[in-house]
């Protein structure tokens, strides 16, 4: 009774854990660039695999904790994680089919696209302050770590969710 | 009404959708320029709800770093461990020359101590050679003509007189200790100060001839230079007698004395000079090369 309480919390929990390893465990400088969108991969597998438990709200708060942690302008990862998942949940069906080779560079091609849309907001609120490398080097970080967060993931949702 | 409710359970997801989209805009013009303590509280209140985990989470890294930072230590102390070795093996040797300079230093005090004549300057020397043979009992010292050393110039060390000079060259200068064969010093027994010569016979004692048959001489009795024919100064310690023979039928006894000095162990020597007296002692210089040997 009590874990089917606690079944819609999971994929909130989860992001909860992927936002502190992802800000807080790897704080340092030298990760900056490298620093793997953890918490994008969590939205992108809830949102695929469990949509019912993963829409624009939590992606709004996991965003807003994220700029909350990491210090960015309030509203900026809130705002692109939610164009995130409404993406990720329009094409849904087509990725539920594809194979998971294929979905790396799928996550490659968000990530990247989740940058674009903060340079965007950004270059609005502050003008052009382009970084290069993060454009490059988040992408391809979050694609190669992404196979271990979703076999996780996997593990998690088959130990937790399959009561329902 | 109903229709209302129909189109908003229609588009629930999408509302909501730009609901949120709304939101994040508004805060994001809303803050547009951040400023550190903007949304303090906020940002307080989540990191304390972040620390706990924070802590979990990163306690395996605390743990590797303690461990990586062991692991440097104990590299760095194998390395001053190796440091320390090469140090001690360094500096081993110098403890033994340490002791050396400081017997050393201990034999110049004890030079240093012997009372100073004011009419005699003095040189300190260091012997070299031992040049002693069967046939003669030498030293070699190093310091010669350039240092003011001449001939007959007198060579003692604390425990009493050790010789002459006999033969001075640059640098160097050879010392006919009192073993000699041909050593002959004038003396006289400190407590009876009765006279006789102290000569050597290239063993390791002296034999006292000239001796009175008439002298209460006692086994033991001091040998002290007796400063006759100005050759050596008069007081200097030579040795103690050792035997005492009649010396037959002859008119003097004949003594063993044991020198004052040990020859074997000589290694810093003080030499006295008169220097009035060098002009003189040079046109007379004593030629050892051409002594005749038994």
């Amino acid at each position: 009774m009590i874990s089917y309480l606690l079944i819609p919390w999971v994929p909130l929990l989860t992001v909860w854990i992927a936002l502190v390893i992802q800000e807080l465990a790897l704080p340092f400088a030298a990760w900056a660039v490298f620093r793997p969108d953890l918490v994008l991969i969590c939205l992108f597998y809830w949102r695929l695999y469990r949509s019912d438990l993963c829409g624009p709200v939590l992606a709004f708060v996991a965003g807003l904790m994220l700029d909350i942690i990491s210090g960015t302008p309030l509203g900026l990862n809130a705002f692109s994680k939610v164009a995130m998942v409404l993406l990720i949940g329009h094409f849904s069906v087509r990725l539920r089919a594809a194979e998971f080779m294929h979905l790396l560079p799928v996550m490659l091609l968000l990530v990247f696209f989740d940058l674009i849309i903060q340079l965007l907001l950004f270059s609005v609120l502050r003008g052009n302050e382009f970084y290069l490398p993060l454009f490059f080097g988040r992408p391809i970080a979050t694609m190669l770590l992404m196979p271990v967060v979703v076999a996780m993931l996997i593990h998690i949702q088959k130990s937790w969710l399959e009561y329902q | 009404m109903v229709e209302l409710l129909a189109f908003l359970k229609q588009y629930k997801n999408s509302m909501v959708a730009v609901l949120m989209l709304a939101v994040a805009l508004v805060l994001l013009l809303s803050l547009r320029f951040y400023e550190p303590g903007q949304h303090k509280l906020v940002s307080d209140r989540m990191l304390d709800l972040v620390g706990p985990i924070q802590k979990v989470v990163l306690s395996p890294l605390v743990a590797y770093n303690q461990v990586q930072t062991r692991i440097t230590e104990l590299k760095q102390l194998d390395y001053d461990n190796q440091l320390m070795k090469a140090e001690l093996r360094r500096l081993r040797p110098l403890g033994s020359q340490l002791e050396e300079l400081k017997l050393e230093n201990e034999r110049l005090m004890e030079l240093l101590n012997i009372p100073y004549r004011p009419d005699y300057n003095r040189i300190s020397a260091r012997v070299i050679g031992d040049s002693s043979s069967v046939f003669a009992r030498s030293l070699l010292i190093n310091v010669g003509r350039a240092e003011g050393v001449f001939p007959n110039a007198i060579v003692i060390v604390p425990e009493g007189l050790l010789g002459r000079v006999v033969r001075v060259g640059a640098h160097t200068s050879l010392v006919l200790t009192l073993l000699d064969l041909n050593s002959r010093v004038p003396v006289l027994v400190q407590r009876t100060r009765d006279r006789g010569l102290a000569s050597g016979f290239n063993g390791r004692k002296l034999h006292l001839e000239f001796v009175s048959k008439e002298a209460e001489i006692q086994v033991g009795d001091l040998i002290v230079t007796s400063g006759t024919g100005e050759g050596f100064p008069k007081g200097l310690v030579v040795g103690r007698v050792e035997k005492l023979s009649n010396g037959g039928s002859g008119l003097f006894s004949k003594l063993t004395v044991v020198p004052a000095v040990d020859f074997d162990h000589v290694e810093d020597v003080a030499i006295l000079m008169i220097p009035s007296r060098k002009e003189d002692i040079e046109a007379i210089e004593w030629d050892y090369s051409t002594a005749e040997r038994p």
